[in-house]
C-alpha cells in the first residue's frame, strides 16, 4: 500500500484518491468542521484543465456547466434567480474575470467565497497554486508539497472538502513542478472574436490579443450557520 | 462598533446607528467590518493604502420613506451619507464612497419597475432595478421594447444614469441620462420632490415630456451631490424590425478626418446607431515587426510612411463600423447611401456587409448572436466583458487582476482632433511612462456629439506600485488634456478634484456655483460629499 505521497506520484487519478478514502480521512483529521455541500460546479471548457475538473466534480454528483465560450451571462442569470430563493454553495475552475463576477454576486447574497486557489506561471518551471482558504482545507492541501499532473482533479477533489468555517482565512502556496499555466485549446470552427471597447490595456497598445491570465479553483458557500 | 465618520463623535454614531436601525430594521443595517467590507471599490487603485475610501457603515431602505427617515437621521447627526444604486460602476469607485468614513445608502433593494409602457416605449423604474431586471421583464411580456444597456449589464439604470453612463445603440438612447424623463429626489432635508410631469399632482405623464414648466433641475441630480434618486422614468426604443451591420474601410492615415464628416453626417440624421472607428493598420502591429519598428523609430513615422507601409501590406488604415436599425428596406437603403457617400468622397474605400438580423430573434437566434456578437449592440445586456482574458503581455506584463480604471477626455468629434489628441496624449503617455498606442487609438462614441479618447490604467490587488504608477499617469494626462480643452467625463474617486478643477473657466465660476447650492440645500453637507468634486463648505479644504 503506497503512502499519500507515492500515491499522488504515479499520477494516478484524482477520483481515486477519494474513493481509497485518502482525502476524505485527511479531512476528518485536521479539523472538526463539515465540509460544504456542493450544489453544481462551473468550468471553463476552452481549457482541458476545465473539462477535467469537471468531470470530477460531476463523478460525485453535482451538476457542471460549461461558461459560454468563458462567457458567465448565462451561469450569472442564473445564479442571480436561484439565489434570491436560496443561497446553495457552487465550485468552480474560470479566469479571473468569471470568478470575480460569481463572487460579487455571492457577497450580494450574504455568500462568500470560500477557497480561492490561483493557478500561475509564477515559478520557474513549475505551476504555483495559491491557496485562499480555511485554516482545515489548507492544511489538507498543503500535505501535497507537491501536486502531480492531475492537479485540476485533485482540486475538484479538495472543492469537496472545503471547511464550512468562518474563521479568517489563510494562505498557503505549492506547486507541479514541470507545467506550465494551462493555455486554452483552439476551437475547431473559430468563433468570431467579442470586440469590446473596453479592451484590456495590452491590446489597446497594439500589443495583440492579450495572454491568458492565471485560471482559478474556487468555492463560493453560504455562511456557516450557527446555532 | 466601526469607527466614526470625521467629525462625528463615537456617541453620536451610536445614537445615529440605533435610529437607523429603527428606521429600517436592524438587519438593514450593517456594520461589521465583515458586512462594511463589500462595500470597497473592487477596482480601486488605492487598495490597501491610507486614502482607500472605506465606508463605516451601510444602510439598505426599502422605501422612499425610509429614505427619507435616514437622511432625517443624519441630519441630526451630521451623518455623511453616500448613496449607491447598485454599486457596479467599476473603474468609477464602485460601491465606495468618495469621502472615507461616510455611510453608504444601498438602494439595491429598492428594485421596483413600477411601470412600463409599451405604447409610449417608457419606464419608470427604482435604483435597484439593472439592465437584466428591465430586460427580463419586457422579455417576459413580450413587450416590442428595446433597452440601451450598458457593458456589463449587471448595472442600475438610474445609477448608470446618473453617473451619465452609456450604450450602444442610436444616439437618443445610449446617453442614458439624456433619455431618462422626469425624476423623483429626496432632498438633503428629507423631502421628496419630483421633476418634469413628475412634479404634477397626477404622474399620469411622467415618461412623456422631461421640462415640465420652470427650470430644468434635473441635471443637478447626475454626478452630484444634492439629493438621492429614487425613481426616474426613461425612454426605451421601440424593437425595430431588423438590424443590420456594415463596415467601411479607408487605405490613408488622413482619410480619417472625411471618414468622421461623413459619419457624422450619416448620424445626425438619425441614419446609423453608434460607429465603432478602429485602426486595422494598429492592429497590424503585433504581426508587423517592421511596422512596430516604423511607429519605435526617433521622432515617429510620417503620415507617408504609414500610407507606404498601409499599400503594400493591404491593410486599412482605419475602419468604421457602421450599425442600421429600423425598416429591413430602409436600412438597406442607408447603408447603399452611406457606400455611395463615402466611396465618392475617399478613393480607394472598401466596404464589407456585416450581420443582419429580423426581430424578435427565436431562442436560437439568439444563442448564436450571444457567441458572434456584441449583445449590447442589439440592446441584450450580459456579462461577456468579463470574458476577456487576463490582459498581459510581453510587451506590457501589467496584471490586470485588480480591475482597472479610466482615462476618459472628451475631444471634438473631428478627424484632426483625433489625430491631434494622439499626438498630444501619445507624448503625455510617454512622459508618464505608460505605453500608448499614439498613431493609431481611435475614440468610443458613446456620447452622441463628441469623441471620448478612452484609455484603461491597470490596478492590481497585489502590487500597489502599479497602481501608484497609474494614478500618477492619470494625473499627469487629465492636466494635459485640460490644458487642450479636453476634459473627463467621469473620473475615479482619487481625481474628482483633478477633473472638477479642470472646468475652470471664469475662475471656477461652475464649481463656485455648485458650491453655493451646497450650502443652501444642504447646510449640513450629508449627501455624498466630493461627488462631481462638490463638497460640503466644512470639508472643502480637504478635497479628494
Amino acid at each position: 500500500m503506497p503512502n499519500r505521497r507515492e500515491f499522488l506520484q504515479t499520477g494516478a487519478v484524482v477520483s481515486a484518491i477519494a474513493a481509497n478514502g485518502v482525502i476524505v480521512h485527511s479531512a476528518h483529521a485536521v479539523g472538526a468542521n463539515a465540509p460544504i455541500a456542493l450544489g453544481s460546479a462551473l468550468y471553463d471548457d476552452r481549457y482541458a484543465e476545465g473539462r477535467r475538473f469537471a468531470a470530477v466534480a460531476g463523478g460525485r454528483g453535482v451538476a457542471t456547466r460549461p461558461l459560454d465560450d468563458g462567457d458567465v451571462t448565462r451561469s450569472y442569470e442564473e445564479l442571480e434567480q436561484l439565489w434570491r430563493r436560496e443561497p446553495a454553495a457552487i465550485a468552480g475552475f474560470t479566469q479571473f474575470g468569471p470568478m470575480f463576477v460569481i463572487e460579487r454576486l455571492a457577497l450580494e447574497r450574504g455568500m462568500r467565497l470560500a477557497l480561492r486557489v490561483e493557478h500561475c506561471a509564477a515559478r520557474p518551471d513549475a505551476l504555483a497554486h495559491r491557496l485562499t482558504g480555511p485554516r482545515d482545507t489548507l492544511a489538507l492541501a498543503a500535505g501535497f508539497d507537491a501536486l502531480h499532473a492531475d492537479w485540476p482533479g485533485l482540486m475538484a477533489t479538495i472543492a469537496f472538502h472545503v471547511a464550512h468555517d468562518d474563521s479568517p482565512q489563510r494562505f498557503s502556496e505549492i506547486a507541479t513542478p514541470g507545467l506550465a499555466l494551462p493555455a486554452r485549446e483552439p476551437r475547431a470552427a473559430p468563433l468570431a472574436p467579442f470586440v469590446h471597447y473596453y479592451a484590456p490595456h495590452a491590446e489597446q497598445q497594439g500589443h495583440g490579443p492579450a495572454l491568458d491570465g492565471p485560471l482559478y479553483s474556487w468555492v463560493v458557500a453560504p455562511p456557516l450557520e450557527r446555532g | 462598533m466601526p469607527a466614526p465618520p470625521p467629525g462625528v463623535s463615537n456617541t453620536d454614531f451610536a445614537a445615529a446607528l440605533r435610529k437607523l436601525e429603527a428606521a429600517v430594521g436592524p438587519e438593514w443595517v450593517f456594520k461589521s467590518d465583515e458586512d462594511v467590507a463589500l462595500y470597497r471599490d473592487a477596482y480601486s487603485p488605492e487598495r490597501d493604502e491610507p486614502t482607500e475610501r472605506l465606508a463605516s457603515a451601510a444602510v439598505a431602505p426599502i422605501t422612499v420613506d425610509q429614505v427619507q427617515q435616514v437622511v432625517r437621521i443624519a441630519n441630526e447627526h451630521r451623518l455623511p451619507l453616500y448613496p449607491i444604486s447598485t454599486g457596479k460602476n467599476l473603474g468609477y469607485g464602485g460601491s465606495a464612497p468618495i469621502l472615507s468614513g461616510s455611510v453608504v445608502v444601498d438602494l439595491k433593494r429598492m428594485n421596483r419597475i413600477v411601470a412600463v409602457d409599451e405604447g409610449r416605449c417608457s419606464a419608470v423604474v427604482e435604483p435597484g432595478v439593472s439592465y437584466f431586471d428591465l430586460y427580463r421583464h419586457i422579455q417576459e411580456r413580450k413587450l416590442k421594447l428595446w433597452i440601451d444597456t450598458p457593458d456589463p449589464g449587471w448595472g442600475s439604470v438610474v445609477g448608470n444614469a446618473l453617473d451619465h453612463g452609456v450604450g450602444y445603440t442610436l444616439g437618443q438612447y445610449r446617453d442614458h441620462f439624456g433619455s431618462h424623463c422626469g425624476m423623483e429626489v429626496v432632498l438633503p432635508n428629507g423631502e421628496l420632490m419630483r421633476t418634469g410631469m413628475a412634479a404634477l399632482a397626477s404622474d399620469a405623464s411622467w415618461a412623456d415630456y422631461k421640462y415640465g414648466f420652470g427650470p430644468y433641475v434635473a441635471g443637478l441630480f447626475g454626478q452630484a451631490n444634492f439629493g438621492i434618486v429614487t425613481k426616474m422614468g426613461f425612454w426605451l426604443m421601440p424593437e425595430p424590425e431588423a438590424y443590420r451591420r456594415g463596415t467601411v474601410h479607408v487605405p490613408k492615415r488622413r482619410d480619417i478626418v472625411a471618414l468622421v464628416e461623413h459619419v457624422n453626417h450619416l448620424e445626425n440624421l438619425g441614419l446609423i446607431g453608434m460607429p465603432g472607428f478602429r485602426s486595422p493598420l494598429g492592429f497590424a502591429q503585433a504581426r508587423e515587426p517592421e511596422l512596430r519598428a516604423l511607429v519605435a523609430k526617433p521622432g515617429g513615422p510620417t503620415d507617408e510612411e504609414l500610407d507606404r507601409f498601409a499599400e503594400a501590406k493591404g491593410v486599412a488604415s482605419w475602419s468604421v463600423e457602421l450599425q442600421f436599425y429600423g425598416p429591413e428596406k430602409t436600412i438597406a437603403a442607408n447603408w447603399e447611401y452611406a457606400q455611395q457617400r463615402i466611396g465618392a468622397a475617399i478613393p480607394g474605400s472598401r466596404f464589407d456587409d456585416g450581420v443582419s438580423y429580423r426581430f424578435p430573434l427565436s431562442a436560437t437566434q439568439q444563442a448564436e448572436v450571444q457567441r458572434v456578437h456584441r449583445l449590447v449592440d442589439i440592446g441584450i445586456p450580459n456579462m461577456s466583458i468579463f470574458a476577456i482574458a487576463g490582459g498581459r503581455t510581453p510587451q506590457n506584463p501589467d496584471s490586470a487582476d485588480g480591475g482597472q480604471f479610466y482615462f476618459a477626455p472628451m475631444i471634438p468629434r473631428t478627424g484632426e482632433a483625433i489625430l491631434e489628441a494622439n499626438r498630444v496624449l501619445g507624448q503625455a503617455y510617454r512622459d508618464a511612462g505608460v505605453p500608448y498606442n499614439q498613431y493609431f487609438s481611435a475614440p468610443a462614441c458613446w456620447h452622441y456629439r463628441a469623441f471620448i479618447m478612452i484609455t484603461s490604467l491597470p490596478v492590481s490587488r497585489l502590487d500597489p506600485e502599479i497602481n501608484r504608477r497609474s494614478r500618477a499617469a492619470f494625473r499627469a494626462l487629465a492636466q494635459v488634456a485640460a490644458e487642450h480643452g479636453w476634459g473627463e467625463y467621469r473620473s475615479p474617486p482619487f481625481g474628482v478634484d483633478l477633473v472638477a478643477g479642470a472646468y475652470s473657466f471664469n475662475d471656477h465660476a461652475l464649481l463656485r456655483f455648485c458650491e453655493t447650492l451646497k450650502d443652501a440645500i444642504d447646510p449640513n453637507g450629508i449627501i455624498a460629499a466630493g461627488r462631481g468634486g462638490i463638497w460640503p463648505k466644512h470639508l472643502r479644504g480637504s478635497r479628494a
